[in-house]
């Protein structure tokens, strides 16, 4: 079995006992799970405002032998990285030694190998309080287990300078569209340092379906600062579950860009399983067209003494479509903890919508809690104090709608990145937001 | 010690707790299209309504508790061991004035320190008295009259202006609405009627104090205010109930109708009996309130305390459909013990320039649970909407929990909505401050409190926000977090 004409008959087909033999017990254990718990629906409160009616009515195919890649200008689509510890590139979820450097590194280890010889298991022990409302991508993650081929173990274990860069590449891999599926385990040992950047990125304008799931471990004072660029094509749906577990006094940061993407939902559920984990989510989405991104993000405080700083922006233009909702909980018995998140979000044309909502669920007393949640459009008055300093109306907008995506930006540590993003909202800005000769 | 003190004045018992000894006319327990037969034929409705109740009951039959959604934890109903109709036994005319009033009742609102009279006659306050499910007393209905403004039971509404009733009646909240407002168009006794007509400003508060009395009653209110173009009414409602072991069902609904440059102002006072301290008894509170901004200038204004009710579930709401519509939320919400509350509102931006306000400030003590969702809506078409929204939790004690649900769904670029939101406790700085300037911490506590609900209470009308500030003391005086 390795296509279907619906997505969505796909519960039934896995159904199927004969499907089932195929795959190795773990596997089959997943297959079930995932017909158990079938496709979300917009009843879901988690898939509110996503609707997946579009995609199940696609047709998809998963055969890995079919994916090559002929494209010889696939060194122009990465980022101009000065150094980089090592590279790993994925076409359609599939592992491609010969594009990828394989440097070898005292501090980090890896490995390619598959779902069915080494099962992710829970992303935490069972005995850290659990988000009742986290799991949302469940059905899509025991999908991904039954069916997935790859999966990307990285250890690191000391201190690495230069950052691990991972390149997702979705692909034409056949007339039909493909279904890539893949996995991703990171564990950063007690003390190290990495820097991990995520690329996901089309050639040309497949409308694949791409699901990654993500597991993140971070032990005792380790640090890790993660970059998530989604720069696919606009004919591009993809789905994203990322988990993070951090212990005592680790330091998770995260900088999540989405550009891309006909259809997008990610999850990111962050556990701070112990006093002194730091986390620090920022993230800035710009839709423009008929697309449609939506980001859920998750922060467990389930331990006191911890801290978590969350900064969403998201830019919407034409008929675009963007969902925020953050979630913060303080677990009972969490005292002295900090949370604070803000989302603002700027409209550019009429048609666009946003549905943002920032949730606040606290069981403990001694905590500092704050959130907010703005939508607007830009500040005339703002514009009118640039054009009276000579600037004209385009550019004013302009500069202005950069200052705005620049509060993320400016996080960003790694030049090749700033500079690629900088360049991509310019692009996409509209013909009264002008940049020309800016950047 | 501080906790000790808190412990003590946290366990402060409610102070409206007792039970008025009058013989009811009650039904027995249950509910079938017979019983809203019986409804209706006690109320000497109009053919037409009972068929919209009976539509009403057989939607609601189709209809699931809503359980899910919620942050909420409840046994469920049994919607069959609830007698629906409940009236207290009075001569065939009624009463005619105060005189004629069963003197239990008036000993009733004693205790409540509510002197009818005195009030009525002192604060200019007219009271449409709610006992059970039965208007017993309403005063001040002349003056009411000369200004043409009809202040009635909606029952009397029914009989005496069937138009005004039909045109309005379920416009707001449909029968089909939700859940409890499927089940309070098929079974509800009564609430109260206000028309004001055109240009209308009027000349008193208009008030009604709610009490649920008979054991094993559920109480459907239903009330519905209509304000003509340019009128203007300010609305208080307020309740108590006494101590009872059982659940008691409510489930009101308020629909307010604010046509071309009408003003509505509803204020709510809410002190039903929240449960004992283990979480035992208490009432449900299950309420569907909304008003309809249905002219252009016309303003809705929604002003809560929230102290009482074992379980609140509220969402007092404004449809903006007018253009320069305004709909504005004032709350406090105190929970204790083991209270639990989802409150909030929904502000639908439809019309042209609509703005709206959201001030929501919850306390939330001992083992309680408390929750604020919200919803502000601009769509498509609502050019220069604006919203602000302000919700903040004071959490004292570590048992206790507060939550934030707002959702934003904004379809128009130049809409400006704003959220902002904080959790925390008293902090020992503030305390600190106050004690070394010779205020005693429970003082403190109380000023920091009373600070802290000062936007809400300023909105409320003058005898209501003493008897607001009056509760909130009782409910939280010197609870130290």
């Amino acid at each position: 079995m390795n296509q279907i004409e619906r997505l969505g008959d796909l519960p039934s087909l896995l159904a199927d006992p004969q499907q089932q033999a195929k795959l190795t017990p773990q596997q089959a254990q997943a297959a079930q799970e995932f017909c158990r718990l079938g496709w979300p629906t917009t009843r879901d409160e988690n898939w509110k405002y996503a609707d997946l009616k579009a995609l199940l009515k696609q047709g998809f195919q998963w055969d890995p032998s079919l994916v090559k890649l002929e494209d010889t200008q696939l060194e122009a689509a990465w980022l101009p990285l000065a150094t980089a510890a090592i590279r790993l590139v994925f076409v359609n979820g599939v592992f491609a030694p010969e594009h990828s450097q394989q440097t070898a590194h005292a501090q980090v280890s890896y490995q390619v190998t598959t779902p069915a010889e080494h099962p992710l298991t829970a992303a935490y022990p069972a005995q850290v309080a659990q988000d009742k409302k986290a799991n949302a991508q469940a059905a899509f993650c025991a999908l991904n287990q039954a069916l997935g081929k790859t999966q990307l173990q990285l250890k690191v274990q000391g201190c690495l300078d230069t950052p691990i860069y991972l390149v997702y590449l979705s692909t034409q891999a056949s007339e039909q569209a493909y279904l890539s599926l893949s996995q991703l385990k990171v564990e950063v040992a007690s003390g190290a340092q990495a820097t991990l950047i995520e690329h996901h990125l089309s050639l040309g304008s497949p409308n694949n379906c791409s699901h990654r799931q993500a597991q993140i471990q971070l032990d005792a004072g380790a640090q890790l600062k993660h970059y998530y660029i989604q720069e696919l094509a606009n004919t591009d749906q993809h789905l994203s579950q990322l988990d993070v577990y951090q212990t005592r006094d680790s330091h998770f940061t995260s900088q999540h860009i989405n550009l891309g993407g006909k259809w997008v939902r990610h999850d990111l559920d962050v556990v701070l399983a112990e006093p002194g984990a730091h986390v620090e989510l920022d993230g800035l989405f710009f839709a423009a067209g008929r697309q449609f991104i939506d980001t859920h993000t998750r922060i467990n405080h389930a331990a006191g003494h911890t801290y978590s700083q969350e900064n969403y922006k998201g830019i919407l233009n034409a008929k675009a479509q963007g969902v925020f909702n953050g979630r913060v909980l303080v677990q009972p018995q969490s005292q002295k903890i900090e949370a604070h998140q803000n989302n603002a979000n700027l409209l550019l044309a009429d048609g666009a919508q946003i549905n943002t909502k920032p949730e606040l669920e606290i069981y403990a007393d001694d905590v500092k809690c704050s959130h907010g949640a703005t939508t607007g459009r830009l500040n005339e008055e703002a514009v009118f104090a640039l054009r009276s300093r000579g600037i004209d109306e385009t550019q004013a907008r302009g500069l202005l709608t950069l200052a705005f995506a620049n509060e993320i930006l400016d996080n960003i540590e790694i030049l090749a990145i700033h500079q690629r993003i900088e360049e991509a909202i310019a692009g996409r800005l509209p013909a009264a937001y002008n940049l020309k000769g800016v950047l | 010690m501080a906790s000790e003190r808190m412990e003590q004045l946290v366990r402060t018992e409610y102070k409206q707790g007792f039970y008025t000894d009058i013989e009811s006319d009650t039904l027995p327990p249950g509910l079938n299209e017979e019983v809203i037969r019986h409804i209706s034929m006690k109320k000497q409705e109009p053919e037409w309504l009972l068929a919209w109740r009976l539509e009403a009951y057989r939607h609601w039959l189709t209809m699931q508790e809503p359980h899910h959604w919620a942050h909420l934890e409840y046994p469920r109903v049994d919607y069959q061991s609830i007698s629906y109709y409940s009236a207290p036994k009075s001569k065939k005319d009624g009463p005619k004035s105060l005189d004629e009033v069963d003197p239990k009742l008036l000993e009733t609102y004693e205790k409540l320190g509510i002197p009818l009279h005195e009030r009525a006659a002192l604060a200019g306050v007219a009271v449409d008295v709610v006992f059970d499910s039965v208007s017993v007393t309403t005063t001040f209905k002349e003056k009411l009259a000369e200004a043409g403004v009809i202040f009635c039971s909606i029952s009397e509404a029914v009989r005496e202006h069937p138009e005004l009733v039909r045109q309005y009646l379920g416009t707001v909240v449909p029968r089909e609405d939700n859940f409890f407002a499927a089940l309070n168009s098929a079974v509800f006794t009564d609430g109260s009627f206000v028309y004001v007509p055109k240009g209308v400003t009027c000349p008193m508060e208009l008030s009604t104090y709610f009490r649920i009395n008979q054991a094993n009653t559920g109480q459907f209110e239903r009330t519905l205010i209509v304000c003509a173009e340019g009128a203007q009414v300010s609305y208080l409602e307020g309740c108590t109930a006494p101590q009872r072991d059982e659940n008691q069902l409510h489930a009101a609904v308020v629909e307010l109708v604010a046509l071309d440059d009408a003003n509505i102002k509803y204020s709510t006072v809410q002190n039903w009996y929240p449960g004992d301290e283990e979480g035992k008894g208490g009432i449900y509170n299950f309420v569907t309130k909304r008003g309809e901004c249905r002219g252009d200038r016309a303003k809705i204004s929604w002003t809560q305390v929230e102290t009482g009710s074992a379980v609140t579930w509220k969402y007092p709401s404004c449809v903006l459909r007018g253009r320069d519509s305004v709909g504005e939320f004032y709350s406090v919400a105190v929970t204790n013990h083991h209270q639990q509350a989802d409150t909030g509102t929904k502000m639908i931006h439809i019309g042209a320039g609509s703005r709206s306000t959201i001030i929501s400030k919850g306390i939330s003590a001992g083992r309680s649970q408390q929750t604020y969702r919200g919803l502000v809506k601009v769509l498509a078409g609502a050019q220069g909407a604006r919203n602000f929204t302000q919700c903040d939790s004071l959490l004292i004690g570590d048992q206790c929990g507060a939550h934030t649900f707002p959702y934003q769904e904004i379809a128009n670029s130049s809409a400006q909505v704003e959220h902002e939101a904080t959790t925390s406790k008293i902090g020992e700085d503030q305390l600190f401050y106050c004690q070394q300037r010779g205020i005693s911490e429970e003082d403190a506590v109380n000023m920091i409190v009373n600070g802290f609900c000062k936007d809400v209470f300023k909105e409320l009308p003058m005898e209501f926000a003493v008897e607001a500030e009056a509760l909130l003391n009782v409910s939280l005086e010197g609870a130290v977090g």
